[in-house]
């Protein structure tokens, strides 16, 4: 991975979005049934 | 010009009226591109209209910022901040989820409830402004009760204009479903301003930002498409449905273009004053309901409650704009945006000077940029060719007068913009 892109992972700020995204497909998942 | 030249103060100042014009002018384009939308009752899926719905999004994502900029200016953007690839295609995959949730709800709950349901995006805006990006820090109690009691305002408007401008019953065992997509909708989009911010606080130009953005819409729509429906169930409906496409891509094209203003307000005067002011996009949504379609000319629609629900919505869109942003909120901005440039290794002065909207050279088209305008402009062209005339009722006074306005705020926010920015 090149290196400037490493601190993205260990940003909260990135994990966040990341987890709101998930849940989000999962409703998405959910509601499309 | 040099960020800390004796004028700061003053380009502060001509920043914020570009921030607040964007999120006016967004507000009239989003609420716009509703109109192409209501000229089709299609019996697509909502992952289909979606999916349509976002190869205009693509097209027009590609072209606007090679017409304005051009591809080598998003190109240097890249080189100065590459790890902004990744929140680019981050916040697009929010956005398409988010979408398609949305019309998942209005299926299942109606626009009256769903609505003001995703409309709490922008109190999640404030909200992650604050936290993360030292927004409203340094503002004064008058300020910061101006943002949070206008956004408040705007929302008890919204769901008023709502509730005055639909009638759907609640279908039984879908209500919890249609209510869950909404809030799933609302904590999307509003989670999608982490990105936004994170880009402009590191010094991207709006323009570079959207071009990557796009490449995260079309992939997760790719993918859910694919997943929920198929792929033989979607080119079926797809080739069924071809006389619409265009009105659902040009829906598309027009919410980009709201949405690139709602970039810059979101740079200029922040999530927490940029979002609300260009959720301003139901009253001029109601306006094309209302005075093109003909939507409140049933005897059940109540006027007082959607004459009350847009004074409020006024009146707390002006509160937000009022709320001017400090000197000393700027300089937490500041201080976010050095933080962010030495945790990812992004040149400072580069990250200074583009957070006050400057650039080192005018921008140059090449051949690349010309091939996608055109290659945009010819999809369509030919889906147009193919495109069935709406069937829908339509006063065309009202159509031409709407389109002036949408059109002037186009020309007098752009005109800004250019001339304090260069799109920057």
């Amino acid at each position: 991975m090149p290196s400037r892109l490493r601190p993205v992972f260990t940003d909260i700020q990135f994990w966040v979005p990341v987890a709101v995204l998930l849940v989000g497909a999962l409703i998405l998942f959910w509601v499309s049934r | 010009m040099s960020p800390f030249s004796p004028d700061l103060a003053s380009r502060r100042r001509a920043l914020r009226t570009v921030g607040l014009l964007s999120g006016i002018a967004a507000g009239a384009w989003l609420g716009a591109a509703e109109a192409p939308a209501k000229l089709v009752s299609t019996g697509l899926s909502p992952v289909t209209v979606s999916l349509v719905m976002v190869w205009g999004v693509f097209l027009a994502r590609w072209s606007v910022p090679a017409l304005l900029q051009g591809t080598s200016a998003v190109g240097a953007d890249v080189r100065h901040a590459p790890h902004l690839v990744v929140w680019a295609i981050l916040a697009g995959s929010l956005w398409s989820i988010a979408n398609t949730l949305t019309v998942h709800a209005i299926r299942d709950v109606g626009l009256s409830i769903a609505f003001p349901l995703w409309n709490s995006n922008s109190l999640l805006g404030i909200l992650w402004g604050a936290l993360f990006f030292g927004e409203l820090r340094g503002a004064t109690g008058g300020q910061r009760t101006r943002v949070i009691g206008g956004t408040i305002a705007m929302c008890i408007g919204a769901t008023l204009l709502a509730l005055a401008s639909t009638h759907e019953a609640v279908h039984g065992s879908a209500a919890a479903r249609g209510v869950i997509a909404a809030l799933g909708a609302g904590a999307l989009w509003g989670t999608m301003y982490i990105p936004y911010r994170k880009a402009y606080l590191t010094g991207m130009s709006p323009l570079a930002f959207v071009t990557f953005f796009t490449v995260g819409e079309l992939l997760c729509m790719g993918i859910i498409a694919l997943a929920i429906n198929g792929a033989t169930a979607t080119a079926n409906e797809l080739a069924a449905a071809r006389g619409i496409i265009f009105w659902l891509m040009l829906g598309g094209f027009i919410w980009v273009i709201g949405d690139l203003f709602q970039q810059y307000a979101a740079k200029y005067v922040g999530i927490s004053r940029g979002i609300p002011l260009s959720n301003t996009n139901q009253l001029w949504g109601l306006l094309w309901g209302t005075l093109v379609f003909g939507e409140l000319r049933r005897s059940d629609v109540s006027l007082t409650l959607v004459v009350v629900g847009s004074v409020i919505m006024a009146i707390g869109a002006a509160a937000v704009a009022l709320a001017t942003t400090g000197d000393t909120e700027h300089d937490r901005w500041r201080d976010a945006a050095e933080h962010e440039a030495r945790r990812y290794g992004v040149d400072l002065d580069w990250v200074r000077a583009r957070l006050v909207g400057t650039a080192p050279s005018p921008p140059r088209r090449n051949w690349i940029d010309w091939t996608l305008v055109a290659i945009s402009t010819a999809v369509f062209v030919f889906v147009a060719g193919i495109a069935e005339a709406p069937a829908l009722a339509m006063d065309l006074r009202w159509v031409v007068l709407l389109c002036i306005v949408t059109v002037a705020l186009l020309l007098a926010a752009g005109t800004v913009l250019w001339r304090t920015t260069r799109f920057n």
